[in-house]
């Protein structure tokens, strides 16, 4: 029998995992001359796999040190109840129970003095407490700003609270409605500072829904906890053990599937909430603005009905000694994603559906040339996890790479190119490929610089992935900078503060001094910091040249910014001085996408996400005249179709760039930049007439289609549509426009240039992330093939080819 | 005696339970602190989570779990590693390690090689490799495990464990294969 090098069955052998029979019928075709091949190739994986034994067997273990291995006999010794797996909730067994009640009165006794749970705490815990501790959940609700506070009181009103127990708006309660309520606050409890007595706490009894929870309370939630928490969906028999629970914690299937919609299960709460730092107190303490209460938070205008308001005025004195008197802050409630991807956030996007050429002649988007999307998609497989549908974007991902476009000539700012060809997913469809080129500025020529960089030294940004990274990239940056340039640092926690007032690029050493002093500790206030920022980037502007505010962060605005709206508003307003916006996401997690996209997009800027140093680079130094000098502002693009030749089409993508028709000549409307260099392509899926079309719109029924004659000047007119865009200078207020008419030559799909073929595949591989109803016959096979061996921009596409493997393997894995 | 389960109980239990924990600590603490080190980052994060799994084995139970121990002691150490691990929110040693590999500029696998042991750059060479590849490949060749017992450690279908390390091997061997002088030396 003649064995393929390529049998799988081979590697098996190597390592031992084949049967019996099996190994028989290998090994005696290994003996076969036929099959030399086969036996080097064995005897050579059969080394490598004994050498990759060794060294790894050789790699040191440590062990678990005296302490826990005491920790873990003194429960081996004490433990006399065998306690089967999960079949029946360990918090019925008498024992558990009395010790759960107790371990429960200690969370609700103590909860001014319970501070963040370190590892020594920990370690001293019962083997009880922990698994009631594991059973239920204390949950944080979505910041929410009462009214008549303004930002800042608010936020200290929350930095207020130093402890774990959380506080909930009378609007979050009418929103939640019906959670089981493990404990809620007695009168008693709010009103004293004492420690409440343990004998009380343990008579609270669960009050069954958050409808009796007022503002300013504190509750802990029975969660549905399994014990093995995975980042998958639970199995059905792990669903039916929940479904025990519940009915035990007297919680209907209703409530239950309802707070799964809502994706409250499987928060890992616990974390404690930012503590009060001492002199954060005693500023509070010396505010005089801040000491009378403001008013009580506003009743809800939600449709369930409102609770009672419990004892309302005892919630201004919530805390006693007078040095919190401030209302409570509703907290973030962090609904788990769905998917499991906690304290992330990412804006819902809803596809772009085929639209019918003759109601929708018009297609008008702004130009993006984010590439954030790919770099958090490509973390996330590489990290084992299928990405969230709303994280990918599929024109940041098509956008990613780069393409080779023809630059443009006689000192335009940028040239247009359309090509048209067979659509891979659908053969009856055509797919059209848009694609701006921005002029090529080289370094040496770009223009002077003015950046300052706004960086988060709050608490979140410790992490490893996240403030050295900052350093390191924007160390990368200032080191392309000279005796033109002007750099400024502020960094911004709970505080902001300006680290280095604005340097000339030429003092290299200063600089890079300033990015390595920094350090983080503290919450996130993210206000002052960019008021301060752009300050001083006006201070120090240069006409004509560069000038930019890099902000870096992880997003994580969750204290401090009561009002995502304000500061979105903020940078809107300070956009219109010409000072720009780059937005850098950096870390896991936290990262808070839509809000970086967000701002990037207000602030006339662009948002990258850098996951390594070689992102890092990527980003900031090889393409850092594009980052840095926009080349034109405002790009709109407004495709006109025409009927004649096109039944329906779909932009792919862009679907948070869409403009209306009439904003295309809106000067006043703000769309995108494009920088130096940079290429932005655009695809569009298009239904020649002739084709079948799926739009699941109905048919006019007063007009007929076609839904106008066609214009005479244009009737019989080849082209399949027109192309326009518009843009302004980078300081200018008045836009240009170009139009560019597109005849589709019928070229097929295999007879394409290869960067038509690829961005198609780029945008299939997004289309199967999402499982778009739209990726018509794509499979990830279908995506290897069509981005094909292309060995241009080599590095990217070689890494795009072995994700779309791994995540093969990947989707192998969640379809079980 | 019976407990409120319905269960026999026999006294002497106890004393056999807590040498069987002890014997499975000693057998297991370190590969387990090896193994939970390299998706936490940090060596006391990992001793808290091997910690924890011991403490779970004195409850579990034994009859269930005593014939499959080693891949029952990994699962819960992985589940409870990457719990920690999503609260934390760090990065993994794995993507550390990598970024620095990507980054440097490569001095080619050639110069590399000269003076250096097949051992270090066979460990360079596992340490880039991506991670679901690089944590299967360690299960088996670190920890010997099968695939069935991989599966059941890591959640991933038997085929998948496979493939991932069939797509290890073959990476690993062709990078040998580019530094000369390293292949050959059983």
């Amino acid at each position: 029998m003649k064995l393929d090098i390529n049998d799988p069955r081979l590697l098996d052998y190597v390592l031992g995992e084949l049967d019996a029979e099996e190994t028989k019928t290998i090994e005696s075709a290994l003996e076969d001359a036929e099959n030399n091949e086969a036996r080097q190739y064995v005897a050579e994986m059969g080394v490598v796999a004994e050498q990759s034994r060794r060294v790894l067997g050789a790699e040191a273990t440590e062990t678990l040190g005296d302490n826990r291995r005491e920790a873990v006999m003194s429960e081996a010794g004490g433990a006399t109840n065998v306690t089967p797996m999960r079949t029946k909730p360990v918090w019925m067994e008498p024992l558990l129970a009395v010790g759960a009640v107790a371990a429960l009165a200690c969370f609700v006794a103590f909860p001014l003095f319970f501070g963040p749970q370190g590892r020594e705490s920990m370690r001293r815990e019962t083997l009880a407490e922990r698994q009631e501790r594991d059973r239920t959940r204390s949950y944080q609700l979505p910041l929410m700003k009462p009214e008549g506070l303004d930002d800042e009181e608010a936020s200290l009103a929350f930095r207020a609270q130093e402890n774990d127990a959380i506080a909930i708006s009378a609007d979050e309660v009418g929103r939640l409605g019906g959670a089981p309520v493990v404990s809620a606050p007695q009168a008693p409890a709010r009103a004293s500072s004492a420690p409440k007595d343990a004998k009380e706490a343990a008579s609270a009894e669960p009050t069954g829904n958050l409808q009796n929870v007022g503002v300013g309370d504190s509750v802990k939630i029975r969660a549905n906890w399994y014990a093995d928490s995975t980042a998958t969906a639970p199995s059905p028999a792990e669903k039916r053990g929940r479904r025990l629970e519940a009915e035990e914690a007297q919680v209907s299937p209703e409530t239950l599937e309802q707070m799964e919609a809502l994706g409250y299960l499987g928060v890992s709460s616990n974390e404690p909430l930012p503590a009060v730092r001492p002199q954060q107190r005693a500023d509070l303490q010396a505010g005089s603005t801040l000491s009378a209460p403001p008013a009580p938070a506003p009743a809800p205008a939600a449709a369930t009905p409102p609770p009672p308001p419990k004892e309302s005025a005892n919630k201004d004195e919530w805390f006693e000694d007078g040095t919190r008197n401030l209302p409570r802050t509703s907290l973030a409630f962090r609904p788990l994603d769905r998917d499991g991807y906690g304290g992330e956030a990412y804006a819902p996007i809803q596809e772009n559906a085929f639209l019918p050429v003759g109601q929708n002649p018009l297609s008008t988007f702004s130009v993006d040339v984010d590439t954030a999307s790919y770099s958090n998609v490509r973390r996330f497989i590489e990290n084992g996890q299928l990405p969230p549908p709303n994280a990918v974007r599929l024109e940041e991902l098509v956008n990613y790479f780069a393409y080779d476009y023809t630059p443009p000539v006689d000192g335009a700012p940028f040239s247009v190119a359309v090509e048209t060809a067979g659509c891979p997913w659908a053969p009856d469809h055509r797919l059209a490929k848009i694609g701006v080129k921005g002029k090529v500025i080289e370094a040496a020529e770009r223009p002077a610089a003015n950046i300052v960089f706004l960086i988060d030294v709050s608490g979140s940004m410790s992490a490893p992935n996240k403030l050295p990274l900052v350093q390191e990239s924007l160390k990368a940056l200032v080191r392309q900078m000279d005796e033109r340039d002007n750099v400024g640092i502020v960094t911004y926690a709970s505080g902001s503060q300006i680290v280095l007032q604005s340097t000339n690029g030429e003092n290299k050493g200063a600089i890079e001094a300033a990015i390595n002093g920094l350090s983080s500790g503290g919450s996130t206030h993210g206000s002052a910091g960019i008021q301060d920022a752009y300050n001083m980037a006006r201070q120090h502007f240069i006409p004509g040249g560069i000038n930019r505010v890099v902000l870096a962060t992880d997003g994580d605005f969750n204290v401090g910014i009561v009002n995502p709206n304000a500061l979105v508003d903020l940078i809107q307003k300070e956009a219109k001085s010409n000072v720009f916006l780059t937005a850098l996401g950096f870390g896991m997690g936290n990262i808070k996408d839509a809000t970086l996209e967000q701002l990037a997009d207000k602030g006339n800027g662009n948002y990258a996400y850098i996951d390594d140093f070689a992102e890092a680079r990527r980003e900031l130094v090889d393409k850092m005249t594009g980052t840095l000098v926009t080349i034109a502002k405002d790009v709109k693009i407004q495709v006109e179709f025409n009927p004649a030749h096109v039944q329906a089409y779909r932009l792919l993508g862009y679907e948070n760039r869409a403009l209306a028709a009439e904003d295309f000549n809106d000067d006043t409307k703000d769309a995108g930049e494009i920088g130096a260099g940079h290429t932005v392509t655009a695809l569009y899926e298009i239904v020649p007439v002739g084709a079948q079309v799926n739009a699941n719109i109905d048919d006019l029924k007063y007009q007929t289609t076609p839904a106008s004659p066609p214009a005479e000047d244009t009737a019989g007119s080849p082209e399949m549509m027109t192309v326009k865009l518009r843009y302004k200078q980078p300081e200018g207020d008045t836009s240009a426009k170009i139009d560019y008419p597109v005849i589709d030559n019928g070229v097929a799909f295999e007879q394409a240039g290869e960067d038509f073929r690829f961005a198609a595949s780029v945008a299939a591989y997004g289309m199967i992330l999402r499982n778009s109803q739209y990726k018509g016959t794509a499979t990830l096979d279908d995506v290897m093939n069509w981005a094909g061996a292309s060995e241009k921009g080599i590095p990217e596409r070689r890494e795009f080819q072995n994700l779309v493997v791994t995540t093969k393997t990947l989707q192998g894995q969640y379809q079980r | 005696m019976t407990d409120s389960f319905g269960k026999v109980l026999n006294m002497t239990d106890n004393n056999d339970r807590s040498e069987w924990v002890r014997d499975a600590m000693t057998r297991h603490e370190g590969p387990l602190v090896r193994y939970a080190q390299r998706i936490t980052g940090d060596l006391e994060a990992a001793r808290d989570v091997v910690q924890d799994t011991f403490l779970k084995l004195c409850t579990a139970n034994r009859d269930q779990v005593a014939d499959h121990l080693a891949p029952w002691l990994y699962r819960v150490c992985r589940n409870r590693a990457l719990d920690l691990r999503k609260k934390e929110a760090r990065m993994q040693p794995l993507s550390d390690e990598r970024a620095a590999v990507e980054a440097g500029p490569d001095p080619g696998p050639a110069a590399r090689a000269e003076g250096k042991e097949t051992a270090t750059m066979l460990r360079t060479v596992i340490d880039a490799l991506p991670d679901q590849q690089q944590e299967v490949f360690r299960l088996k060749f670190q920890d010997q495990m099968s695939y069935k017992e991989i599966s059941a450690v890591t959640g991933f279908p038997l085929n998948n464990v496979r493939y991932l390390i069939h797509t290890a091997l073959k990476q690993v061997r062709s990078e040998l294969r580019a530094m000369p002088g390293l292949m050959g030396e059983a």
